[in-house]
């Protein structure tokens, strides 16, 4: 309860600071929007490829699109909280009752919250294109991406208090962004790949929830994906928040 | 309200350590105003950080607020206000919206946080800004939320760090007088770190001189500059062969020293020259000497320095 009430502050202080201005969601829709746009027809003028299905390729193409949002959405929040440190406010929210557990988990909160809304939109601007929903996938499926945002949330905190520069933080990002994104398959069929990048592929935590999310959205409630999916999102939100709040507990400044 | 024992803090910077503050003991009493003053790096922001709970200390005990700043953090963040280096408040939120918040943190409800941020921003000049993006507030203003963002909560004891770093003298003037105020009319404990030696003298009951990590005076300003160097008396004779009739009466001044004289002028520094003046004139008169003109000046902040430790504060400038 005590920790509920410390969370709720943060998370309104986050939203209210991003609500004024649309440009962290004209960049976090934009990406997907733009490859929705201009790089799924030609997966569709691909034809007869390996993992494509033969017909409705913004059925495939959308569950991906999805998790590269929520990605851009939540990757880099670490360096907000970097700059906050740098500034000053970090420090004077840490001379508060308000535990450094609630600092970190608001703004994991915020961006739950967003990517939802998010997700919600491109579902919606999709349908007209083609886009079939099934209601009680889709709702899954939404769900999983928020468990996604908060993982990758709480782990872009974590590296951001760790690494304490801003230069530190954006080379990292520098270093895993194009592999994330290339193996996660959201772009194309890792059935493509050779040998050894499908390896990559299957320690890449994206991939795993681009492939529960195209079973979600087709509707398919059986298949080892989904639970495969929410699990290494659940391990990847674990690691995170385990360093995190070391991190945070330790921070002096 | 405070008080510490061998605070000491040791920084390990590339396999070298540091010692930043070694062995700081202070008590400070309630209602006090207290300035530490000292050159950059001296080891001030790192003792308030260790006193704010921001920093744990190497060695040593600070109790703070009645709790130790190891033991029970939480206790003593509930209880002090914390004005930082920093800039507060982050772009994008309103100054209401910071400050509201802000007193959410500290426990208070939205309806109390609310009104509470109000009449805090109506006290420190901010109301018409209430509304207003912080990103567009001018360095004063942004200052004066950073000191309403540390009151919220009704500390009784508050720590500012170089509260006007960076201001310009009519923005530091004004948040100055706010502090006072907050002193004089709500009876807070305050402590400040400054390295400005007029704003130590303007504001502070008690100067606490740190340099090199430890503490090497402690005193009202007045007490500070009459222990270290004394009053600086100086006598305008009428008659230049008067000067040696001159230096003897000085040197039987008690505590007199530095006595000069020459070139029809008299000069010694001597503890509370205002008192000494008097008895100086009617010595030099009955010894039959004429004088043109006296006066006391006190001696600076940084003639205690400089007497202290050899070194002008006003070099880090």
């Amino acid at each position: 309860m005590a920790l509920l009430t410390s969370i709720a502050p943060v998370f309104e202080r986050e939203l209210r600071s991003k609500v004024r201005t649309p440009w962290p969601y004209i960049e976090a829709l934009a990406d997907p929007l733009l490859l929705l746009v201009l790089f799924a027809p030609l997966v569709a003028g691909l034809g007869d490829v390996p993992g494509l299905p033969d017909t409705d390729t913004i059925q495939w193409f959308v569950p991906g699109m999805l998790v590269l949002m929520v990605f851009t959405t939540a990757a880099f929040i670490g360096s907000g909280l970097q700059e906050e440190r740098q500034a000053g406010s970090m420090e004077r929210m840490l001379v508060t009752p308000v535990s450094r557990f609630a600092l970190l988990m608001g703004r994991v909160l915020r961006v739950m919250a967003i990517v939802v809304v998010q997700s919600v939109v491109v579902v919606a601007v999709t349908v007209p294109f083609g886009l079939q929903v099934h209601l009680d996938g889709m709702l899954v499926a939404v769900v999983q991406l928020a468990v996604l945002a908060a993982a990758l949330g709480i782990a872009s905190l974590a590296v951001g208090l760790v690494l304490k520069n801003a230069y530190a933080f954006w080379g990292v990002i520098a270093i895993f962004y194009t592999p994330i994104i290339v193996t996660s398959g959201a772009l194309l069929p890792m059935d493509l790949a050779p040998g050894w990048l499908h390896a990559i592929s299957r320690v890449n935590p994206l991939a795993h929830v681009v492939e529960a999310q195209r079973t979600l959205f087709a509707g398919e409630f059986g298949h080892s994906s989904i639970i495969l999916g929410f699990l290494v999102a659940g391990v990847v939100a674990a690691v995170g928040a385990v360093v995190g709040t070391r991190a945070m507990r330790r921070l002096s400044l | 309200m405070i008080r510490t024992q061998n605070l000491t803090r040791r920084f390990t910077l590339k396999k070298e350590t540091v010692e930043a503050v070694r062995g700081i003991d202070v008590d400070v009493q309630p209602g006090e105003l207290v300035a530490f003053l000292g050159p950059n790096g001296a080891g001030k922001s790192t003792t308030l950080r260790m006193l704010t709970t921001l920093l744990p200390p190497s060695a040593g005990t600070a109790e703070v607020a009645g709790f130790d700043v190891v033991r029970d953090p939480v206790e003593v963040r509930r209880r002090i206000g914390h004005i930082g280096q920093g800039n507060g408040s982050l772009d994008g939120l309103r100054m209401n919206e910071e400050l509201t918040i802000q007193g959410r943190f500290h426990g208070l409800d939205r309806t109390t946080a609310r009104a509470r941020a109000a009449e805090l921003l109506d006290r420190l000049d901010l109301s018409e800004q209430a509304d207003r993006d912080v990103a567009r507030l001018s360095g004063g203003q942004r200052r004066r939320l950073d000191v309403a963002m540390g009151l919220i909560h009704r500390p009784r004891l508050v720590f500012l760090d170089e509260p006007s770093a960076g201001l310009d003298p009519h923005s530091r003037a004004n948040l100055l007088e706010h502090i006072r105020r907050l002193h004089r009319d709500d009876e807070v404990t305050i402590v400040l770190t400054t390295h400005y030696l007029d704003e130590a003298d303007a504001v502070a009951e008690r100067v606490v001189v740190i340099d090199n990590g430890r503490i090497i005076a402690d005193g009202t300003p007045d007490q500070l500059k009459s222990k270290v160097s004394g009053d600086l008396v100086t006598v305008a004779l009428a008659e230049n062969d008067d000067s040696g009739a001159a230096r003897d009466v000085a040197s039987r001044v008690p505590t007199a020293h530095d006595v000069e004289a020459g070139d029809s002028r008299l000069s010694f520094r001597v503890e509370n020259g205002d008192a000494v003046l008097p008895d100086v004139v009617r010595a030099l008169d009955s010894a039959g000497i004429t004088l043109r003109s006296a006066q006391v000046k006190r001696p600076t902040l940084d003639d205690v320095f400089l007497t202290l430790t050899g070194r002008s504060l006003r070099d880090d400038d």
